[in-house]
């Protein structure tokens, strides 16, 4: 029986492992019910597709570090050719990089830079969503305006940084904006739709709701429409997802910026090549995030 | 103890219950939170609790039998979303909300099939059951929310003649249904029975393989009906929606009184129970508590009230 | 151990315990001489568990007081109790089943290791080696790397008083020790406790068997309602001065057998083989109790259960004439059958329901012709059995729980007695039910056997199979062995028969 089992692993393990002339990618996905991450990995399978002697092995990690670092392990073990990671947290997943880097297999993150280690970064770095945020935001409110902002996760640095940069390029620079309350929405719509409605409680005047994904920004959109409270207040997300860009097409969002997921997934795939043709892979690769607001919304609506 | 004159919490606790708690907390509520007291936030606060006290109704009947349902907040987001893409293509807001009842009859049927069928602890068939239907739901929706779903949104956000919202009605017949099955006919008897002491139970000439798969099947329907009522809040099928919506029912429950053990609870516990806690979620937001700290609050605040409840039940036998 | 010329071990004076609303212990009082075995004797409830535990040190009295070898006894607790010498022998024992038995006796002051770390590991060859000298010191034939799950009730009481004994206490205090023993077993019992007293130790035993005080005892002690009653040598009592004492009157009848008219037949079994039992052939007819009578594991139980659709059986069982086939309790209760378990807390109750859900649980079709229930019908008809069963219950909302062990088997009883019952089989009706409530379960039989209701009756008490029985039926090793009328059956003759003497003879 157990002789048998061997076996059976055995050759589960041969066949995983890379025929010959195929070039094989380990991708460790973040987390497979996010929907910007998924549409970036969807993105990323189409865009591979071109290239039939690429094969692609995908595994999730739920936004669990820990599992991740355990996918990366097993990818290495499986002698993948390159290891594509869109890391759960920036320093928590060095230790795989590091590791990858003595086997001498190449890393690319996606979406979020490995602290340590040596690999590429593909990817919108989150200050400039924030900073874009925090632009169009002190731009846009009134004098003395009285805002909300939604955090995602705590200890993400998705969140963090997002949440850093508006501050310093909104309420830094326009100390007569004062910022009513914050709460985490843990990047759900439902969460960032309950607190909303808390806040419709507390606060009769709230003029803008900021928040670090689109996800929660619908949400508050969804709170505000049901207390017939929407009129006039200025709504900011993060990743231009369908559903944001529709409500920014339909005057209820005001701004989402596009975290640009085909973009990446060409630059990944780009990188990819380069490694192949033997040429060195740069620091990084940035693919800058846009601000699609009521003005050039036209040019990223797709229609239902 | 006795012996003790004036006023002392305890005491008033042992003789009223859960309900005590609730009105401590909702009048200090009251008093201290502003904005609290406004009848618009407490209609807030009403439709905040409705999917979670779903659940809890649900999972109540599960839990006095002495099991557990871990899959609430999975199957949740699988029955919404089935009812949303359902809506989506018939545009039908019946179709759609017979759809989700359908997929939660169903799982409800499998978890107790199973569990009675091959004795396997109901703690194990429903982990297993959490994450097959978290699979399932992002399969059939590809990771993304299913949008552009016309009046779906009425279920959940609609008003009955423009004034109660639709969903608290839901919630208050589905509060009737439940506390009529459990409290006047034969099936609710025999849940207790199965609960207190099965063997008792089937040497009475209960079937009590059938009372299990009636309530996993019941705790299904009203996991349904929760699933339809979030996804047309949303106006949308969240794939990734409903997580940890489990613990929130269970605690809801645990809260109103009803023993982890089996044989005791009451449905009017479950909804003061689910009542306590959206209402320390209100007042904590409205408080603008940092959510980290709201963490720790809420974690001490739902101890504490079971440990006064199992303390003063202690002393009452 | 005792220090010589000690007149007392144990003197309890004046105790009062009070718990919300009820006064547990109310002025009681108790001397315990070295060396002698003071039997406790109460009705249940009488408030001899909570004197156990006051001693125990898990109570502190609220006035009265406690002297141990002459030293105040007050504040302590379990741990420091057990450490000065006071060893409990509970009624339900609660070894660790999935340890040894070295581990069990030495549980809690396990023997340390030599060294600087020792104190941290356990020295299991010290523990074994003491062990099988304390075992072979009293004479017990056990492994001490035996686990505790593999010895029967009384293997596992035996351990628990080596575990007494290795401690140094010299006042054990026993609950009901023979309620979950066979008779061979409590021979043995008798003769450690001979042994103990011997050694100096003195022994308080609780019980409410009349031939164990006479049979051990030393001195007595009456308590009821939590009041001390009288005290005195063994010599003092007998058996209806005690019997009076404990429940506050005299009982004219015990049992008050009414003969009833014997009608048609209700039961017969032909060859009917089941689980530990094969070839059984009886009947029992309206109005008749049949008693059923053998030893511990004769099986009589189980041709109960199989009767009642509990259990799997083969043969023949015809209910008035017609044959019927038994595959399940529902099967059982459709036909009439009734069976009140020897298991009451197991298999007779749900304990944290009310009084009212569980007397209505086997005939809730009763009171539900439709979906609902009718719950005033439902009420009348629970007030009325509360009534006629003289169930002791603040209100039939109590939870089953909070009775005492007598009013509780009245619930169990009067479960039955609202359907419509033709066969009741009882299992034990009267095991751990005061003097009382006995009588009145008896009375209730014979109301019932004059309603025409056939009843078997299974007992281990002999003079409850005498007094209660039409016909005696007698059980060795799941054969029958006899069949005895009243009034030719005597204790004699039934032992003869159910220890299996006749045949061997």
């Amino acid at each position: 029986m157990k002789k048998v089992l061997a076996l059976l692993l055995a050759v589960t393990f041969l066949a995983s492992c890379a025929v010959s002339g195929e070039f094989v990618i380990g991708y460790a996905n973040m987390a497979d019910s996010d929907v910007f991450i998924m549409k970036r990995m969807e993105s990323f399978r189409e865009v591979v597709k071109k290239d039939p002697t690429i094969r692609v092995i995908y595994a999730d990690a739920n936004a669990d570090q820990n599992r991740q670092l355990d996918q990366i392990d097993n990818f290495l073990m499986q002698k993948v050719d390159l290891l594509l990671v869109v890391p759960v947290d920036s320093d928590g997943v060095s230790g795989g990089v590091r590791r990858a880097n003595r086997a001498g297999v190449p890393v690319l993150c996606l979406g979020i830079d490995a602290a340590g280690g040596e690999s590429t970064f593909i990817g919108s770095p989150n200050q400039d969503a924030g900073r874009q945020q925090g632009e169009l935001m002190s731009k846009l409110l009134p004098e003395n305006a009285k805002i909300c902002y939604l955090y995602g996760l705590h200890g993400n640095s998705h969140s963090i940084e997002r949440w850093e940069s508006f501050k310093e390029h909104c309420l830094d620079k326009r100390p007569d904006i004062t910022l009513l309350a914050s709460q985490t929405g843990d990047f759900e719509r439902d969460k960032g739709m309950k607190i909303t409605e808390d806040w419709i409680q507390s606060f009769p005047q709230i003029d803008a709701i900021v928040s670090a994904n689109d996800q929660m920004a619908l949400g508050a959109i969804q709170a505000l429409k049901i207390a017939n409270r929407l009129d006039g207040v200025l709504i900011s997300g993060v990743d231009g997802v369908d559903d944001a860009v529709r409500a920014v097409k339909k005057g209820e969002m005001t701004q989402t910026i596009l975290q640009n997921a085909p973009g990446q997934a060409d630059a990944a795939y780009e990188a990819v090549q380069m490694y192949r043709r033997g040429e060195t892979l740069p620091k990084e690769m940035i693919v800058p995030f846009e601000s699609i607001t009521a003005e050039n919304v036209d040019q990223y609506y797709t229609g239902d | 103890m006795h012996t003790k004159s004036g006023f002392s919490f305890a005491q008033f606790h042992a003789k009223y219950g859960t309900i005590a708690i609730f009105a401590v907390i909702f009048i200090l509520s009251a008093v201290l939170v502003p904005n609290f007291a406004n009848p618009d936030n407490l209609k807030n606060v009403l439709r905040q609790m409705v999917v979670v006290t779903l659940l809890a109704f649900g999972v109540t009947f599960v839990i006095i039998l002495g099991h557990i349902d871990v899959s609430l907040g999975s199957v949740l987001a699988l029955c919404g979303c089935v009812a949303a893409a359902a809506m989506k293509s018939t545009n039908s807001v019946a179709i759609a909300v017979a759809a989700g009842l359908g997929v939660g009859l169903v799982t409800g049927a499998v978890n107790g099939f199973i569990v009675t069928k091959f004795a396997i602890p109901a703690f194990i068939m429903t982990l297993a059951m959490t994450t097959v239907a978290r699979g399932s739901v992002l399969l059939f929706t590809g990771g993304r929310p299913i949008t552009n779903l016309g009046n779906f949104e009425e279920i959940g956000n609609g008003n009955l003649f423009g004034l109660v919202p639709i969903s608290i009605v839901i919630l208050a017949l589905f509060l009737a249904l439940s506390w009529l099955l459990l409290n006047t006919t034969k099936y609710g008897r025999h849940v207790y029975a199965v609960g207190g002491n099965i063997s008792a139970a089937i040497a009475s000439g209960i079937d009590a393989n059938g009372v299990v798969k009636k309530s996993f099947l019941y705790n299904g329907l009203l996991c349904g009906l929760a699933g339809v009522v979030l996804m047309s809040r949303m106006d949308s099928g969240q794939p990734a929606a409903g997580i940890g919506y489990e613990f929130d029912a269970i605690t809801a429950v645990v809260v109103g009184g009803t023993s982890l053990a089996g044989g005791r609870g009451t449905i009017i516990g479950t909804l003061i129970g689910s009542a306590i806690i959206a209402i320390i979620n209100n007042d904590l937001n409205l408080l603008n508590v940092h959510s980290y700290w709201q963490q720790i609050a809420k974690g001490l605040i739902i101890l504490v009230a079971v440990i006064l409840d199992v303390s003063t039940r202690r002393s009452r036998t | 151990m005792a220090a010589s010329g000690e007149t007392y071990v144990l003197e309890m004076k004046d105790i009062v315990k009070t718990f919300p609303g009820v006064k547990a212990l109310d002025g009681m009082s108790l001397r315990v001489r070295p060396g002698t075995v003071h039997c406790l004797v109460g009705e249940n409830g009488a408030g001899k568990s909570t004197l156990m535990k006051v001693l125990s040190g898990a109570y502190t009295v609220d006035a009265g007081e406690i002297l141990f070898h002459g030293k105040p006894l007050h504040g302590q607790n379990t741990r420091d109790t057990l450490g000065m010498g006071i060893a409990m022998i509970h009624q339900e024992l609660s070894p660790v089943a999935e340890m040894t038995l070295a581990e069990n006796v030495f549980l809690g002051r396990e023997p340390s290791r030599s060294g600087r770390s020792g104190r941290f590991f356990v020295n299991f060859k010290n523990m074994y080696a003491q062990t099988a000298e304390l075992f072979a010191r009293i004479g017990l034939n056990y492994d001490p790397r035996a686990k505790m799950s593999s010895l029967s009730v009384a293997g596992m009481q035996q351990v628990e008083i080596a575990k007494a004994i290795s401690r140094n206490a010299s006042l054990i205090l026993m609950d009901e020790p023979t309620s979950a023993i066979t008779d061979k077993e409590v021979g043995m019992l008798f003769r450690q406790i001979a042994e103990l007293k011997a050694n100096g130790v003195a022994i308080v035993y609780i019980t409410h068997k009349m031939d164990e005080i006479f049979a051990i005892a030393d001195d007595v002690t009456v308590i009821r309602d939590g009041k001390w009653i009288a005290s005195g040598p063994a010599s003092d009592f007998d058996n209806e001065k005690i019997i009076s004492l404990m429940v506050g009157r005299t009982i004219t009848e015990v049992f008050p057998k009414v003969t009833v008219p014997i009608g048609d037949e209700v039961l017969r079994v032909k060859n009917l083989s089941g689980r530990a039992f094969s070839g059984v052939d009886f009947c029992v007819r309206e109005g008749e109790i049949l008693g059923l009578a053998g030893l511990v594991g004769a099986g009589r139980t189980e041709v109960a259960r199989a009767l009642f659709g509990l259990d799997p059986y083969e043969g023949e069982i015809f209910l008035h004439n017609r044959p019927v086939a038994i595959r399940s309790v529902r099967e059982a209760i459709a036909h009439g059958i009734a069976m009140v378990s020897e298991d009451r807390k197991g298999e007779g109750l749900v304990l944290s329901r009310s009084v009212r859900e569980n007397t209505s649980l086997a005939n809730l079709p009763m009171f539900a012709p439709g979906l609902f229930l009718d719950k005033r019908r439902e009420g009348e008809v629970v007030r009325d059995m509360i009534d006629l069963l003289r169930i002791k219950t603040s209100s039939m909302n109590t939870a089953v729980g909070d009775l005492s062990g007598g009013n509780q088997q009245k619930v169990v009883i009067s479960k039955w007695v609202m359907g419509e019952v033709k066969l009741l089989i009882l299992d034990e009706p009267t095991r751990g039910v005061d003097v009382g409530a006995k009588s009145e379960i008896h009375r209730l039989m014979c109301e019932l056997a004059s309603r025409k209701m056939a009843i078997i009756m299974i007992s281990s008490e002999l003079p409850e199979i005498l007094g209660m029985s039409d016909r005696i039926i007698v059980m060795h090793e799941g054969v029958m062995r006899g069949e005895l009328p009243r009034d030719q059956a005597t204790q004699e003759s039934i032992m003869e028969l159910a220890t299996g003497a006749h045949q061997s003879a």
